[in-house]
């Protein structure tokens, strides 16, 4: 299981380096100003369009997923028809399986890979490094990871922690470069060792933002051109389909492509969108001869038809990181998942249950911004807060802090013990306070200093507002009465 | 359970069982959708689809040029005499085997273009040479199929005469669009092919502007993987 | 007009001033206001930390409250309580019917304060004056998803002497978020801090709102720059209901 990293740190320990980084925490801030900007202003050109393409992608996706297996069976059948070689993986374990079948029966030993975050679910690098077969990521930022052996911090620009002159000194170290630290020759610099390697790689390995039913197409969004790279050159090609990428047609492929690319990088279309059905043609003489497609559940099936299926509609656009107010601070690697932000906060215990993901799911102030920014209309803020109300339920809370919750209830639910309670603690409070508030020097005193350790509380006043309004009524009851 | 080598029905019966479904459905209709979406480009009229397609070919830094049949030979040799940036000496060009650029003599113009030093004609006979020809070239011509309004996309499909590299792997991309098959959105694209009895070609590439990154502190830097500098013709 | 009001319990707890305030506004627009006594909390916090079942004791004390044949009308001093009361509850009760229908015929009698005034008295200008400057978080639930954002803006625009200036993102979270401020005090810290900051970057010397809770966090942010060092000169924080009451 790949989904989870860095998980002997706590998230508070992830949190804290996180915001010990600057540069870090600066670049996921003006990456998703930048994003968020260009998003807008496409989203404002579109009008009322906007909204009118979200719902229809809502009930476009929603019927797929009722009809799942449907479309499974549709789309695998329809690439098998397209020359394909359909594998069927209900777990990751099943995938890796497949991959490393194809491997040997091609002889291959070499790979490149354009990004795809199914093969990182299942941890594909790792396990093809270790039976000795290469493997080079080809997204500049992806080989950048690879090459530092670092993790994404954000889901479409995952080196943004590195700055340019960290990137250079890594290829300066590792792969001889002698150039300077601007982006422009850093990035020419790997235009020119990576194509090579396209030329050279046996198999080339991709995700698939969607696969068409009706069609057994499967679709790569790029920027770079690597993923055309991947898809032209090498005589065998695995793509990697999750079953909930699946369209019923063209027509709601065009649905998706209008909400994708605006969504996640504020453009009208990325660079290069190859729409692909099958190996070479007959007198082709680029693109694959063979095409494997590892069609995989790894989990997802169980978010149908369950209080999380709305997130099958996920698209995985980064709208949500780009827009939620803790991502911007804790960045991708605060949450120790390769599902980072607000959609990972559903998805990530959705596919690997509550055990290990620490406190993961309450990372979140359920502002709401993401569930107003998916262009698929997921409810995000309240799929993170029913993965709370499982984990109660579940009973895999934090013990410590059920007796809190149970006395808050009883507070809040029982007037004469609220009343008890303010006529407690407002002098209490008092007494710790300086001028009307608890301020630093509060923060020796337990689940208070939860608070006054970056902030300060107001005190209780000593006063309850319902006293004054029931006095503030008889008064007037006494003016109407002596006016009569 | 074993690993590998599964069956449809063993990825199929989970997922049906957790919908309630008893087996696959034969046949799912699709349901009459609730919603439909306005576009930018409802009630322009063809000129206006192509002005829209050349202002937004602009915005994602493809430089566009208009031409007709007649200019067509002489408005590419020019935007491949003017040359790039880090191009070098040499000037390569490779081009899809069209018949449409056979007709209006580009293929005599470029040969006669002093600036060329290399011309190759995608020649499904060559096999490989065609890709290595490509990995040097400097421009690579092709004709696109389509146009989209909207996003300033261009439809390229590969085919025997039209390969994936030409599109590719040159320094520049230029590429012909002619300004009748410019259509709104990539909407009438996929409804055309949705009509058409034809197998989809192995490959639909949707092509707008040139290869770009801005992994390196958001600088946008063009021409990563592929052509650092596109063009479009558009022939009225 | 006979109005049952709502104002959440942080205002009991901690600002009766705002309380005040409120009651003065809508009784100047001719507003009669009752109170139930029993009300307490609206118990969100619970919910939201995942605590279902110790809520719906506390929810079901807040709807009896307020679910009475002669409130026909109820106003809310919060967006976000009366978000947890009329879209929250609706969670809360989905195996009890009866609730769920109490609380479905709830949400059509519930008003957010500036919403009421706006769009039910039909009142932009109620006559206040204030001679600063000021600026205005929108709050989540409020803004987002009650979908309620031009109405106390139309408010502040009619305040005599009042001079609006819009901070950056004034609808981004200020890092309150009920439980979630005690849970992750860095994170939440960190957000109001940022939120802080835009606030001062307006120069305005006073920020409102119309949520309690977000005004306590910002007050408590601005209140430890300003110890640390990082912020010059007061800023007061005032919930929207006090400057429509004020004239200053």
């Amino acid at each position: 299981m790949s989904i989870l990293y860095n998980t002997e740190a706590t998230l508070a320990e992830r949190v804290d380096e996180c915001l010990a980084d600057d540069f870090k925490h600066n670049a996921i801030k003006a990456a998703q100003e930048a994003f968020y900007v260009k998003r807008g202003e496409l989203v404002e050109e579109m009008g009322e369009g906007w909204q009118q393409l979200r719902m229809h992608a809502m009930e476009v996706r929603n019927h797929v997923t009722e009809n799942l297996d449907y479309y499974v069976k549709q789309f695998a059948q329809n690439a098998e028809a397209n020359g394909c070689v359909m594998h069927y993986a209900p777990s990751g374990d099943d995938a890796l399986w497949e991959v490393l079948d194809i491997f040997e029966s091609h002889g291959a030993t070499y790979a490149v890979k354009s990004k795809s975050m199914m093969t990182e679910e299942v941890g594909l690098n790792e396990v093809l490094e270790e039976t000795g077969i290469k493997i080079t990521e080809t997204d500049c930022a992806e080989n950048i990871l690879q090459t530092a052996e670092s993790k994404p911090s954000h889901i479409v620009v995952p080196a943004l922690h590195f700055n340019r002159s960290a990137i250079a000194d890594i290829y300066r170290e590792k792969r001889g470069y002698d150039g300077t630290d601007v982006p422009e020759e850093i990035t020419h610099f790997l235009r020119k060792i990576l194509r090579h390697e396209f030329m050279e790689a046996e198999v080339g390995i991709r995700g698939c933002n969607f696969a068409v039913a009706s069609t057994g197409s499967v679709t790569l969004v790029t920027n770079e051109g690597n993923g055309r790279m991947v898809d032209s050159f090498p005589k065998v090609q695995i793509v990697f389909v999750g079953i909930d990428r699946i369209v019923p047609d063209l027509e709601a492929l065009d649905t998706m492509m209008a909400l994708l690319p605006r969504s996640a990088v504020g453009a009208k279309m990325t660079a290069y969108f190859s729409l692909d059905s099958g190996p070479r043609g007959t007198g082709e003489v680029d693109g694959p001869e063979d095409v494997h497609i590892i069609l995989m559940d790894n989990g997802r099936h169980e978010l149908a038809n369950s209080e999380f299926q709305d997130m099958l509609r996920c698209m995985r656009c980064g709208a949500c990181l780009n827009i939620c107010p803790v991502y911007r601070h804790i960045t991708g690697h605060g949450y120790g998942s390769i599902y980072p932000g607000p959609m990972g906060l559903v998805l990530t215990p959705g596919l690997v249950g509550y055990d290990d993901i620490d406190n993961m799911v309450y990372a979140c102030s359920l502002c709401g911004a993401c569930t107003e920014h998916c262009p698929v209309s997921i409810p995000i803020h309240d799929l993170v807060r029913q993965h709370r109300i499982n984990i109660v339920n579940q009973g895999k809370n934090h013990k410590i802090e059920v007796p809190i919750f149970k006395a808050l209830g009883l507070f809040w639910s029982n007037k004469p013990i609220y009343l008890a309670g303010m006529k407690l603690g407002a002098p209490i409070m008092e007494l710790l306070g300086h001028d009307g508030a608890l301020d630093a020097s509060s923060t020796w005193i337990p689940v208070v200093k939860n608070w006054t350790s970056t902030r300060d509380f107001d005190i209780l006043s000593k006063s309850r507002f319902r006293t004054w309004f029931k006095e503030h009524k008889a008064e007037q009851k006494n003016t109407e009465g002596g006016e009569q | 359970m074993a690993l590998g080598n599964k069956k449809l029905e063993d990825l199929l019966n989970p997922i049906s069982e957790q919908l309630g479904h008893a087996n696959v459905a034969d046949n799912v209709e699709m349901p009459e959708w609730e919603f439909k979406a306005k576009r930018v480009t409802d009630g322009l009229s063809a000129a206006e689809l192509v002005d829209l397609f050349e202002s937004e070919a602009g915005k994602i830094r493809v430089t566009a040029k208009r031409c007709t049949k007649d200019t067509l030979a002489q408005t590419i040799a020019e935007i491949v005499g003017a040359g790039v940036p880090d191009s070098g000496d040499a000037c390569s060009v490779v081009c899809a085997d069209e018949e449409a650029f056979a007709e209006i003599g580009l293929y005599d113009a470029l040969r006669a273009s002093d600036k060329v030093t290399d011309l190759h004609v995608w020649d499904e006979q060559a096999g490989q040479a065609n890709v290595d020809k490509a990995y040097v070239a400097t421009y690579g011509i092709t004709y696109a199929s389509a146009g989209i309004a909207e996003s300033a996309t261009i439809v390229q499909p590969t085919s025997a005469k039209c390969g994936r590299a030409i599109s590719l792997l040159p320094l520049v991309h230029i590429a012909v669009v002619n300004a009748r098959t410019i259509v709104p959105t990539m909407l009438e694209i996929m409804q055309a092919y949705a009509a058409s009895d034809e197998k989809l070609p192995s490959q639909v590439c949707f092509i707008s502007g040139p290869s770009a990154t801005a992994d390196i502190e958001l600088v946008r830097v063009e021409g990563v993987h592929g052509p650092m500098y596109v063009n479009y013709v558009i022939v009225e | 007009m006979k109005i049952a009001f709502f104002p959440m319990c942080m205002i009991d707890m901690m600002y009766p001033e705002i309380g005040i305030a409120a009651v003065n506004v809508l009784e100047r627009l001719g507003c009669e206001l009752e109170m139930p006594d029993e009300q307490v909390c609206c118990g969100q916090g619970l919910i939201n930390s995942g605590y279902t079942k110790e809520m719906i004791p506390v929810a079901k004390m807040m709807v009896d409250a307020y679910y009475r044949s002669e409130y026909e009308t109820i106003v809310s001093l919060s967006g976000s309580c009366m978000n947890a009361i009329v879209n929250d509850y609706q969670v809360l009760f989905k195996d009890d019917p009866e609730y769920l229908e109490r609380t479905r015929k709830l949400k059509e009698r519930f008003f957010e304060f500036t919403d009421f005034i706006v769009n039910v008295l039909g009142v932009t200008d109620v006559g206040a004056s204030f001679h600063d400057t000021v600026t205005y978080h929108k709050s989540c639930h409020l803004t987002r998803i009650l979908g309620i954002s031009e109405p106390p803006l139309l408010l502040l625009q009619n305040v005599e002497g009042l001079e609006y200036r819009e901070m950056e993102h004034a609808d981004r979270c200020c890092g309150f978020g009920g439980t979630f401020s005690f849970k992750q005090p860095v994170i939440a810290g960190e957000m109001v801090y940022e939120k802080c900051q835009t606030i001062i970057d307006t120069g305005a010397n006073v920020v409102c709102g119309a949520d309690a809770p977000c005004l306590l966090n910002i007050k408590g942010g601005l209140g430890r720059m300003r110890a640390e060092g990082k912020l010059d000169r007061d800023i007061r924080v005032m919930h929207i209901a006090q400057i429509l009451d004020s004239k200053e």
